[in-house]
This record gives structure tokens, sequence and C-alpha cells, in this order.
């Protein structure tokens, strides 16, 4: 699910602009849809993804705001333990979880994550595969 | 009742029985494996005294540390105190010799409060009696569990070793502690190399690191993959994609139901649109980078989604057709 959907994506950045960016404007664009296609095929059932997605979508100068209809919830964590603190700050969204929780997201993100990696070096694989057979 | 007791008493083992409580809600999912373990315990239990009052079989099977307490061998286990009776004067009588039980109120309104002042009188009492060998008592109250009313109480009534507090609060600590244990042992499963790290920080560490160096893995990718393939795609193509992709960036929640059934389709139209192309305007992988593709799906596991397309792709890649690069 997630090799068709980067894939589509993929080529979505690329039909954007095909040879006015930089390799760093189309990096930056092929790392966000990768990180966007992991949080929609995990699903909207995981606090990561969504807050992965909303952080994507939420592009900078777009003003205008909907309301929302959950509440997030910002409690402020007694961030005691740095380790702790730093597997907040890398897990998306890991700000205003409870510790069990965190641990429990930061498993599944660890997952996609993998499997996302893999599936990126499989393409860059097939496509250096192709490109030293011409 | 105290006579009861002392019928019990010849029976005792050396354990201080402690009920702890927990919200019925919160018990974790891998707390199966020790609930069958009680299970099967509290069935050799109703073997031996079924005379006795009847147990609440939840109760018994939600109880999260007992059965660490029977594994020592001492078959002759009197029936241990299950939650809360209506005569909590006869645990203050019986202080010398009980052992702090949680008795089940017959009426369940009071219960809770019974059960908070039970679990504060016995913690005090437990504490006296420490000196003394713990012999569990027999229950000598004549309340019956009704299992009917353990659905309307709502709790788990699990045992506590010896040694630990009956705190309600320490008690729900001790199940948290338990739950952050368990997701601690997933992840070091997940994470490669975390198997000879004992112990949380070691873990944690190991574990921020490897999240760490996914995330730069991901950059490292995406650069290359920028670098590798310049753009060079066919406007046919993107017209088709575009309707397709842009699914899921915009509604992701609404529409992921759909989703599921529109890749089907989306292959359709890279079929449809594949006639057309111009091979050197193609951007479409090659056939074994796909089957890889899948392949890598497959292994961890999210592949489910993808087994109808397996027959597409004879039909989707022309042979002409491969990755420009």
């Amino acid at each position: 699910m997630v090799a068709l959907r980067f894939l589509r994506a993929l080529s979505l950045v690329r039909c954007s602009g095909p040879g006015a960016r930089s390799p760093s404007y189309r990096a930056r664009g092929i790392r966000r849809a990768a990180y966007a296609c992991m949080a929609a095929s995990a699903g909207p059932r995981r606090a990561w993804s969504r807050a992965l997605l909303r952080k994507i979508r939420r592009r900078p100068g777009r003003g205008l705001r909907r309301p929302r209809a959950v509440i997030r919830r910002r409690r402020p964590v007694g961030g005691g333990d740095p380790l702790e603190v730093a597997l907040r700050r890398l897990v998306p969204g890991g700000g205003c979880m409870e510790y069990c929780r965190l641990l429990e997201e930061a498993a599944d993100y660890v997952k996609c994550l993998a499997m996302q990696v893999r599936l990126m070096q499989t393409i860059v694989d097939s496509a250096s595969h192709v490109n030293s057979i011409d | 009742m105290p006579a009861q007791g002392r019928d019990g008493q010849n029976r005792f083992i050396e354990f201080a029985i402690i009920v702890v409580v927990v919200v019925m809600q919160q018990a974790p999912v891998s707390d199966l494996s020790v609930l069958e373990r009680q299970r099967l315990h509290f069935d050799w239990q109703q073997q031996e005294q079924p005379s006795r009052h009847s147990y609440d079989a939840d109760l018994c099977v939600r109880s999260l540390n007992s059965f660490t307490c029977f594994s020592n061998g001492l078959p002759d286990l009197a029936q241990y105190s299950m939650p809360v009776a209506s005569n909590f004067e006869e645990a203050g009588v019986a202080a010398s010799n009980c052992n702090p039980k949680r008795r089940k109120a017959e009426s369940s309104p009071k219960s809770k409060q019974d059960e908070s002042n039970c679990k504060r009188g016995k913690q005090e009492r437990r504490s006296e009696s420490r000196q003394q060998n713990n012999r569990k008592e027999a229950s000598g109250d004549t309340s019956s569990y009704k299992n009917e009313e353990h659905p309307k109480a709502d709790y788990i009534h699990v045992r506590a070793r010896r040694g630990q507090a009956t705190d309600s609060h320490s008690l729900a600590e001790r199940v948290r502690r338990e739950r952050i244990s368990q997701r601690m042992k997933y992840l070091q499963e997940l994470v490669p190399g975390c198997s000879k790290i004992t112990g949380k920080a070691g873990m944690l560490d190991e574990i921020i690191n490897y999240v760490q160096s996914l995330q730069r893995q991901v950059e490292f990718l995406s650069m290359k993959l920028a670098a590798v393939n310049p753009l060079a795609a066919d406007n046919n193509f993107s017209n088709c994609s575009m309707g397709i992709s842009s699914e899921p960036m915009e509604q992701p929640f609404l529409h992921f139901n759909s989703l599921q059934a529109h890749p089907c389709s989306g292959l359709d139209m890279y079929m449809d649109s594949s006639s057309d192309l111009v091979p050197d305007g193609s951007s479409f992988v090659s056939c074994s980078a796909l089957n890889s593709l899948y392949g890598v799906e497959f292994q961890l596991g999210r592949g489910t989604a993808a087994f109808p397309f397996q027959s597409f792709q004879g039909n989707l890649l022309p042979n002409n057709l491969k990755m420009e690069i």
C-alpha cells in the first residue's frame, strides 16, 4: 500500500517542476512526500500519523485556520527524563501523550519508518540498476 | 466468623494477601496469558473447595500477580480472600491474625466506599501483622460473590505480592509500570541490537538512536532519489495520476476506506496511459523493482492490500517501458 502511494507521490513531485527546481528543493519535496505517504498508509488510528499529516499539511503562509473539532490536549508533561524528552521530540505528536502511549506510538512509528526506508532503498537500488544497464 | 477464620488458619501460607483494585477497562491485552494461567489456577481452586463461598471467576481471572504466589507448590492453599465483604467490622475485629482482605460488598453502591475504607484500614493492620508470619486466613465471611455484581462494580481484583503496598495509587502505578515494561519489551524486539541491552535507560537510548538514524536515512535517500531521477515525467501520466494521488494528500481520513478500492482504478489508469507514453517519457518502475517493492511490503506485514495488484504486473509494464534515468 505504501509502495503504490509513494510511487504516485514521487511522480507527482517529479511532475511539479521538471527542470526549474534545484535538487535540494526536489529532495525536500520527496522527503515530505515520503512522510506523507507513510502517515497516510498508517491510517488515522495512530496519533503519530495524524500529527505528522497535520504538520505536513500546515504550510507556512497559510493563514486561514479551520476550527478544529477535536481539542488537542496540551498537557504539560513534567519531562524530567532527558531520554523521554528526546523521544517525545522525535516521535510526531509525542508532546501530549502519556509515557505508555508514547512507547506504543514510538513502536509503530519505528516500524513504519523502517518500511519506508526499505522502500526508498529499493527504489534507489532499482533506479541505479537500470541506470547502470544503459 | 472468627471461628471459621481460625479454621482456615491451619492452612496458611506465608503470603500477605493484598488485593489490588484496578479499573477493568485498563487491563492491557497482553495480560491474557497471565489471565489464562489465573483461570487454570482458579479452576484448580474451585475443585479444592467447592463448598466455600463462590468465587467470582472473573475476579480471579483478572488478577495479575496471584499466580506467582501459588507457584511455590503449596497445595493446601486456603481460599484466598476475595475482595469486599459487607462485614468490614469483622475484619476490624480479626485484626491480629487477619491478612488484609478485600471483601466485595453485597450491595454494590456501598462497595466502593467500603473498599476504600477496607484498603486503608487493612494497610495499617497489615503493617502491624507483618512481624507475625502472615497467614492466610480463611475468609470467614459468608458474603457470596455474585457474578452479576462484578460488572456493576467494574473492578479488577488482583493479588499483589508480599511486602508491597496496598494503596490504590501504588497499585495503579504498578499496573502502569507493568504496561510500560511490556511496551519496552516490544520495542526491544523491534529495534535491532537491543536485545543485549538490559535496563530502561540503555534501551531508550538505543531506540532514540535508531529513530534518528532512520530519519537521517530517509533524508539521505530522498536526496539520492532527487539526484538520481531528474524530472522527466510525461504530461499524460501526470494528468492521469493527479486526480488519484491528490486524494491521499488532501483528505486521508474521509477517503481512507475508499482509497482501498481506488488503487485498482489507479492501476487501470496507469495501464491506459502506458500505451500512450513515449518510452523516454515514462517513469514507470521496472517489473523487478515492483516485485521487490511488494516483497518489502509483504515482509513487513502490510502487503495485504497489494495482493490484488500482482495480477496487474504482467500487463502493467510493457517491456520497452522502463524507468528513465
